[in-house]
């Protein structure tokens, strides 16, 4: 239920101008049509023919990536594809003998009118295959990225299928017409002729092997009808409700403000480590937004549960019940995740992201949808009626219009949850999540107002999203039953779902909503954690070890996040904290040595707590820097020094402008609050298994206060530099003793994959 | 003496601009209180409950960033009582007091605003000051259904 053209607009087209090349009635004889020209058949077939051979690279671009393990399983399909492709290169080649296409135009009219049919179809072919393309941009490297949370409808295979199956369709409809034209046409040129004899020929094998793997494995209706439901990638303009429209309207003004929302939800996934717009007043905001629709859906799907109770048949009203039930839970989950927010801040203010904005437009449509008052706004005094059922059900088809409204309502909260902890894991990762220090321990003796969120603040908010999107995602599998039970446009939604996640994957199902919330997502840390990184350093790139290495980094930050609770927990007891990536770096060279992995044996791992870096067979790294630098306004200059001589001399001078800055930074931080004792610098070489090589340097201060943080000001030269430190070094930390602290980073030559924009499992393009 | 009446004497009663700030401070932090403990039996004044206190916690950490806001931790408050979070009234009782001290605190946030010297003073008055009047807004016809 969309205003936006489709797939289908397109593939309708095409098929009512191939319908024309042939009379009325006379559908099964190839012969043109009265006023088609036999003449203009070899253009507009060789037009047709060239945009079918772009959809068939396309479509062999999905089955081509299938893994080899998955292969046996779409066998048929992968065959079909393969020999469309080889069949449509040949057609195209053969046909590029043929007369040049008589493209009607107005500085060139066609001799006849008729050439209108084949082209329009082609023309048709084309836009439908452009408007798949809005979907994706193309990189530098000339892969595609997807813009839309379409995008992994339309690369996956069963969308792939469907677009086969409508290909043959078309090849179908035009190889007759090809070969009768090449063999009653007027044209003389044999080669042409012969030409498009043989294309039509290949247009009727491929069309012969899809259907061969359609009876093997049939294409369902409900993926036909997802191709045909893909819309193109636009966005209506932003408009507000008037008052008075009626349940029709009002249901098409929630869809279009959630496409938008979704729209603005994506945009902000990949802003959050520099957008001024990442604020806590926009997250706040949505959550409070997201608890009114959750609010108003959970109304209107009451409402209809109790007039489908009384009117209705039972099954109706108890999957209507049911979605209201888990409307008020994701109610109930934003609201938490609203309040989550009084104990963590971020460390830029005041400005609104366009997804709030449009959060808040969808609880003015769905308001005005759940309140009988045509004027309802949240400020328009808190004493509204619900609109009751007879209104809500005034005109025929307003069932599948609120259902569909509520249903696309929850599918947008669950995209703005997942943007959500997308945003907040890149600004945990950034130190853009920020804690009142006032409301830290007492001995954390920090002299700014603010400090980086430590991970037992950020992880409950985290979990509140978390619960968020599981609870919004639970009331939109709950309306995809209900969509279902109606008819509703917004089944689309739930095939979008199957086709973008297949079951395989660990996707829940129906009837695993059905039965009571789901259980809530794996959660991951807010970055690579010391484990992870070490194991990609490794270049162990198995999912599997992946997995587990997340799950002990989060393992150690919920012993943490424990222990950081209990009374006694202070300052010092949390040292362990702070120390943690040695922790787990040390342990993993533990399991490492007695496990037997095969990893490359030249590997030193990051040193850490002032101990050497040592490789697997215990020898200290061969190049190690220690010097003192006095307590002054020149310890900065002196750093920078040492280290540009130290890089020089290890051939690592490109990490020299990095280098220096980052060191610079920390030393001017120690000397500043370090009182007057010298300030330690050590440098080491770094050499990660990978071969790529890097510095570790370490800079320890008297002061066993851990560093604080404050917002800069965007004209102040300080107050930068754990944010650089976090935004530059691959690897950084902080070592705290009673007498003393070490700040550590690490910088390593570029390689690729970039490990420093490597997410584990975010892809909000993949989310549904 | 409930906790709002409290918060709007404090508020009249703030001569300099830490003063306001201070009181200011803590008005939004019992107003937060109070809307969050009325919230979930307001009915159909849902949505703008929950507004309000998005506001009100929005007004605070506004406050908590002004450079005159007097530092250190607030001393430990008790827990409210049942009293003090005005158990006993209605919603739209209190969403009428949360309304009226709403309206004071925009008063008194603007009033310092004005007079602040300091450019983070004022930027954290002049915005706390609008959340306190999206509150005054969203609570303000309260009404009986």
């Amino acid at each position: 239920m969309t205003t936006r053209a489709t797939f289908g607009d397109f593939a309708d087209a095409v098929t009512w101008h191939l319908t024309q090349l042939t009379g009325p009635g006379s559908a099964a004889s190839p012969a043109p049509g009265p006023g088609v020209h036999a003449e203009d058949i070899p253009g507009g077939v060789r037009a047709a023919v060239h945009v079918m051979a772009r959809y068939s690279e396309d479509i062999w671009a999905v089955f081509g990536a299938i893994p080899d393990a998955d292969r046996p399983g779409h066998a048929p399909w992968i065959r079909a594809a393969s020999r469309t492709r080889e069949a449509l290169h040949d057609a195209d080649t053969l046909l590029r003998q043929a007369p040049p296409a008589r493209s009607p135009s107005r500085r060139n009219p066609p001799a006849a009118p008729a050439a209108g049919p084949l082209h329009a179809a082609a023309t048709s072919m084309e836009l439908s295959r452009d408007l798949l393309h809005t979907h994706f941009s193309s990189r530098r490297d000339g892969t595609r990225h997807g813009r839309s949370e379409w995008a992994p409808v339309i690369a996956s295979i069963p969308v792939a299928r469907a677009l086969l199956h409508e290909v043959a369709g078309w090849a179908r409809q035009i190889a007759p017409h090809g070969t009768h034209a090449a063999i009653t046409g007027p044209y003389g040129i044999p080669a042409s002729r012969r030409g498009l004899t043989a294309a039509c020929q290949w247009l009727s094998v491929l069309s012969w092997a899809i259907e061969a793997a359609h009876e093997q494995q049939p294409v369902p209706a409900s993926e036909l009808r997802l191709l045909r439901d893909i819309p193109v990638n636009t966005l209506t303009p932003r408009h507000l409700p008037s008052g008075g429209e009626p349940v029709s309207a009002l249901c098409q003004g929630v869809i279009s403000t959630g496409e938008r929302a979704r729209a603005a939800a994506r945009a902000s996934a990949a802003q959050a480590s520099w957008s001024p717009a990442f604020t806590r007043e926009s997250l706040r905001q949505t959550a409070d937004y997201c608890t009114v629709v959750s609010w108003n859906c959970h109304l209107l799907l009451r409402t209809l549960a109790d007039h489908a109770d009384q009117q209705g048949p039972a099954r109706l009203s108890a999957t209507l019940e049911n979605a209201a039930r888990a409307a008020d839970s994701a109610r109930a989950a934003w609201l938490h995740a609203a309040q989550s927010w009084d104990t963590i801040t971020t460390d830029t203010r005041g400005r609104i992201s366009p997804a709030t904005a449009e959060a808040a437009d969808l609880a003015l449509w769905t308001g005005r949808l759940a309140y009988a008052d045509p004027a309802w706004t949240p400020a328009a005094g808190p004493c509204h009626d619900t609109r009751p059922p007879q209104e809500l059900l005034a005109q025929s088809g307003d069932l599948r219009h609120v259902v569909t409204a509520a249903h696309y309502s929850c599918h947008t909260m669950t995209r703005l949850a997942a943007s959500a902890i997308h945003q907040m894991r890149t600004a945990a990762g950034t130190g853009r999540l920020i804690v009142p220090t006032r409301s830290l321990p007492g001995a954390f003796d920090i002299p700014y107002r603010y400090a980086p969120a430590p991970p037992w603040r950020a992880e409950p908010l985290l979990d509140a999203y978390r619960e968020a999107a599981a609870a919004s995602e639970h009331a939109e599998a709950a309306l995809d039953n209900t969509a279902a039970a109606v008819k509703a446009p917004s089944q689309v939604l739930a095939a979008i779902r199957a086709v973008a996640q297949p079951p395989a994957s660990g996707r829940r199902t129906h009837e695993h909503h059905a039965a009571g919330p789901p259980a809530l997502p794996h959660p991951q840390p807010a970055m690579p954690g010391p484990a992870q990184r070490t194991l990609l350093d490794l270049n162990v790139t198995d999912p599997a070890d992946l997995r587990l290495a997340a799950a002990l980094d989060h393992a150690v930050n919920q012993l943490i996040l424990r222990a950081a609770r209990t009374p006694e927990a202070t300052a010092d007891a949390m040292t362990p904290d702070l120390n943690q990536s040695s922790g787990a770096a040390e342990l993993i060279s533990h399991l490492l040595a007695t496990s037997g992995h095969q990893a490359p044996a030249a590997r030193h791992l990051p040193a850490a707590g002032g101990t050497p870096a040592r490789t697997r067979t215990g020898q200290p790294a061969e190049s190690c820097v220690k010097t003192e630098l006095p307590a002054s306004l020149t310890a900065p200059r002196q750093a920078r020094a040492a280290i540009r001589q130290a890089l020089t001399d290890w051939h690592l001078t490109e990490l020299s402008p990095d280098a220096e800055l980052l060191a610079s930074e920390v030393v001017a931080n120690a000397a500043e609050h370090a009182g007057t004792d010298p300030i330690g610098l050590t440098l080491r070489e770094y050499t990660a298994p990978s071969g790529r090589t890097g510095v570790t340097c370490e800079v320890t201060d008297s002061s066993p206060a851990p560093p604080g943080y404050r917002p800069a000001a965007p004209d102040s030269e300080r107050g930068r530099g754990l944010a650089i430190l976090a935004a530059t070094a691959w690897a950084n930390g902080i070592t705290l003793h009673p007498d003393r602290k070490t700040i550590s980073f690490t910088l390593t030559t570029p390689s690729e994959p970039d490990q420093a924009t490597w997410h584990p499992d975010i892809e909000p393009e993949a989310e549904t | 003496m409930n906790r709002i009446a409290a918060a709007r004497a404090r508020i009249d009663q703030a001569a300099d601009l830490p003063g306001v700030l201070d009181a200011a401070y803590d008005a939004f932090e019992d107003i937060l209180a109070v809307l969050r403990h009325h919230q979930e039996r307001a009915g159909g004044a849902f949505p703008a409950f929950v507004l309000a206190a998005g506001a009100a916690a929005n007004g605070r950490d506004w406050i908590f960033d002004a450079p005159s806001l007097p530092p250190g931790p607030s001393p430990a408050r008790p827990p409210a009582t049942a009293g003090e979070l005005l158990t006993r009234h209605g919603w739209v009782h209190v969403a009428l007091e949360v309304a009226a001290i709403s309206h004071a605190l925009a008063a008194a946030l603007t009033g310092s605003a004005a007079q602040a010297a300091d450019p983070g003073d004022r930027t954290a008055c002049e915005h706390a000051a609008g959340h306190a009047t999206r509150i005054r807004e969203l609570l303000a016809g309260a009404r009986e259904p």
